[in-house]
């Protein structure tokens, strides 16, 4: 089945979920289980690990739902962040179970990569980006959005917003830079 | 030796054609800027993704069961949701995504 993106996950099932709807947690596991699944199958290599980590996702994502802040995040890139955890988690155990056994090959810190392993990560990195591009508030939402989704050099997005070169080109700098920088801090490089 | 502005670093990034043959050479030749560049660029890459040709696979219908059955969710919803084409009593509620007219 093929990847869900987040441009049509509303706002308002956001609030739903951290309101206790049930159905919103289903709906949530219909559109981004697949994804969450596939991760940890690419990085955990067996599908009992994987079952394993995608069950822990969604219990403990309904279980902290009233720590979800509906206005600072969105449940997409929410979510993605609890699977990295349960995966480390899962890695680390691994590891450490590796240990008491005195395996001749030692885990090393990186997952082992598949190798399409990387569209599955720049999927969830993708939905990671989605919430940091709302986050980002006016005008500099509108500015990348004409930048990125419709193609626009920083000459057109200044006449089509009637704002001055400058500031758009430092708009488009700070804006760019932290979305890099989302992306160092999910991954835990500097 | 003075690196590239971070304006310039963005915008090419971006994959706008800007900047003199000396800002060029610098690149090809600045770790840094290279560097620097590259991590925009990543970001750009991501933030622009077509997800849509990604395949992905569906976890069995055991795992929808036992998060079912930990939770003690409604009888209600224990069908496995990916079973499901989409969600009856939510979908009407989603907005459809928005086309661009050609
Ligand atoms: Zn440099």
């Amino acid at each position: 089945m093929e990847a869900a993106a987040s441009h049509d996950w509303d706002a308002h099932l956001d609030h739903a979920f951290a309101g206790g709807d049930e159905r919103v947690l289903a709906e949530a596991y219909r559109r981004f289980g697949p994804l969450v699944y596939t991760l940890a199958l690419r990085s955990l290599g067996e599908r009992a690990a994987a079952d394993d980590v995608t069950q822990e996702v969604f219990i403990r994502a309904w279980k902290s739902r009233t720590t979800f802040r509906p206005e600072a995040a969105r449940l997409p890139a929410w979510l993605i962040g609890i699977a990295r955890n349960a995966i480390s988690d899962a890695l680390s155990a691994r590891s450490r179970q590796r240990h008491l056994e005195q395996a001749a090959i030692l885990l090393v810190a990186a997952p082992v990569s598949r190798p399409d392993a990387g569209d599955v990560e720049e999927v969830a990195d993708r939905l990671t980006l989605d919430e940091e591009l709302e986050h980002l508030g006016d005008p500099q939402q509108t500015i990348m959005r004409l930048a990125f989704y419709e193609d626009l050099t920083h000459d057109q997005i200044s006449s089509r917003l009637n704002l001055p070169l400058g500031t758009v080109k430092s708009h488009i700098r700070r804006s760019l830079t932290r979305l890099r920088t989302r992306l160092e801090v999910e991954h835990g490089t500097p | 030796m003075e690196h590239l502005d971070a304006e310039l670093l963005s915008l090419l990034a971006l994959g706008e054609s800007l900047g003199t043959d000396t800002d060029a050479d610098h690149l090809a030749s600045c770790l840094v800027c290279s560097e620097t560049l590259r991590g925009l660029q990543h970001a750009v890459h991501i933030a622009t993704l077509d997800t849509a040709g990604i395949e992905l696979e569906k976890p069995g219908s055991q795992n929808w069961a036992a998060i079912h059955q930990a939770l003690g969710l409604s009888p209600t919803l224990a069908t496995d949701p990916l079973t499901q084409p989409s969600a009856g009593p939510l979908s009407h509620r989603r907005s459809q995504p928005r086309r661009k007219r050609p």
